[in-house]
């Protein structure tokens, strides 16, 4: 392709352009031809080329031992995550294993705690006066004795 | 269905346009080789699939293109590994002169221009890379480069205008 046509792709581009513009447009196209040009006599200096069945053996070889590659490195990246997964599991065993003891331990407490509740409760209704009553129970007591006094005393001077 | 003898004639006769696309896309002479294997290797593999709806040069280029996303994601997976050692460099290729009727001034100026496109081509995004060294190195049509790359051809001069713009600004022009 001529430095002219590059001119041409380039100016396609940038339609609309005063002349300062495409004195720079000018500019560009011609740096861009130059670096197609290097590009061209970059990719020409190659070495002695082997014959094709040569080339597609070669490729052949590399593409195998690349699918080798990868599965070695999946292998390894399963053996990375199984023993990275080990002391995990391990330590959620553990983790699981000292919450449900937490928790048995907590449910005996409340048992114990309500067993003790319920004793209290039992006790309290076998107890002939209330707890609350009792000040009046005693003095009902204390109100007896004193009758029973007073009518020994009547009795004795009879 | 082409034979082997087929094929030899195809490699003779597009090898060096797979191998230049390559080297410029991807900048490195072992890599660009290797690739250009790979690729008529693919186009052998699968050269029934063959039907003759696009030109055997727009197929091998496509098969390329493949190729050359292949291996960048790969390289973007394998972050460990080495860097290129083979890369091509404009200033490395001495022998190449701009124009011999040109002035050493003109040939020093033609230099610098190179390197400044060369830096702005490889700064591209890949896709744009890749429609800029399509259009303007290899020198397919825009409706060529869309069978090619896979894309719209409205959305190969999307990607030709910025990748233009880009290396217009890197040359110190206006947007």
């Amino acid at each position: 392709m001529t430095r002219e046509t590059t001119d041409r792709q380039v100016k396609e581009l940038y339609a609309e352009s005063d002349a300062a513009s495409k004195r720079e447009l000018e500019s560009l196209a011609n740096s861009i031809s130059h670096f197609r040009e290097m590009v061209h006599f970059a990719a020409e200096c190659q070495g002695a080329q082997l014959p094709v069945s040569a080339q597609l053996e070669r490729a052949a070889k590399r593409q195998q031992s690349r699918q080798r590659r990868m599965m070695l490195e999946w292998a390894v990246a399963l053996a990375l995550c199984v023993t990275a997964a080990i002391p995990a599991t391990s330590y959620l065993r553990t983790q699981a294993a000292r919450e449900e003891a937490q928790r048995q331990a907590q449910i005996l407490q409340q048992r114990e705690a309500d067993t003790a509740l319920l004793e209290q409760v039992t006790n309290e209704l076998s107890e002939s006066v209330p707890d609350s009553l009792q000040p009046l129970a005693d003095m009902d007591n204390d109100y007896a004795k004193d009758q029973t006094y007073t009518k020994e005393r009547t009795n004795g001077r009879n | 269905m082409l034979d082997l003898a087929d094929f030899d004639e195809v490699v003779r006769l597009y090898r060096q346009r797979v191998f230049r696309f390559l080297l410029a896309s991807l900048r490195d002479r072992d890599l660009a080789e290797n690739l250009t294997q790979d690729c008529f290797l693919r186009a052998y593999m699968a050269r029934e699939h063959f039907r003759g709806d696009s030109s055997l040069i727009t197929w091998l280029m496509k098969i390329a293109t493949n190729l050359i996303r292949d291996h960048l994601r790969s390289k973007r997976l394998r972050f460990w590994t080495k860097t290129r050692e083979t890369a091509l460099d404009p200033v490395d290729v001495s022998d190449w002169v701009p124009d011999e009727r040109s002035s050493p001034e003109e040939d020093l100026i033609a230099r610098t221009q190179v390197s400044h496109v060369w830096k702005a081509v490889g700064q591209l995004p890949a896709k744009q890379r890749t429609v800029f060294v399509l259009r303007f190195v290899e020198e397919m049509e825009l409706r060529e480069i869309a069978e090619t790359t896979g894309m719209n051809p409205s959305t190969v001069k999307t990607h030709l205008y910025r990748a233009l713009a880009a290396v217009r600004e890197s040359m110190g022009g206006k947007l």
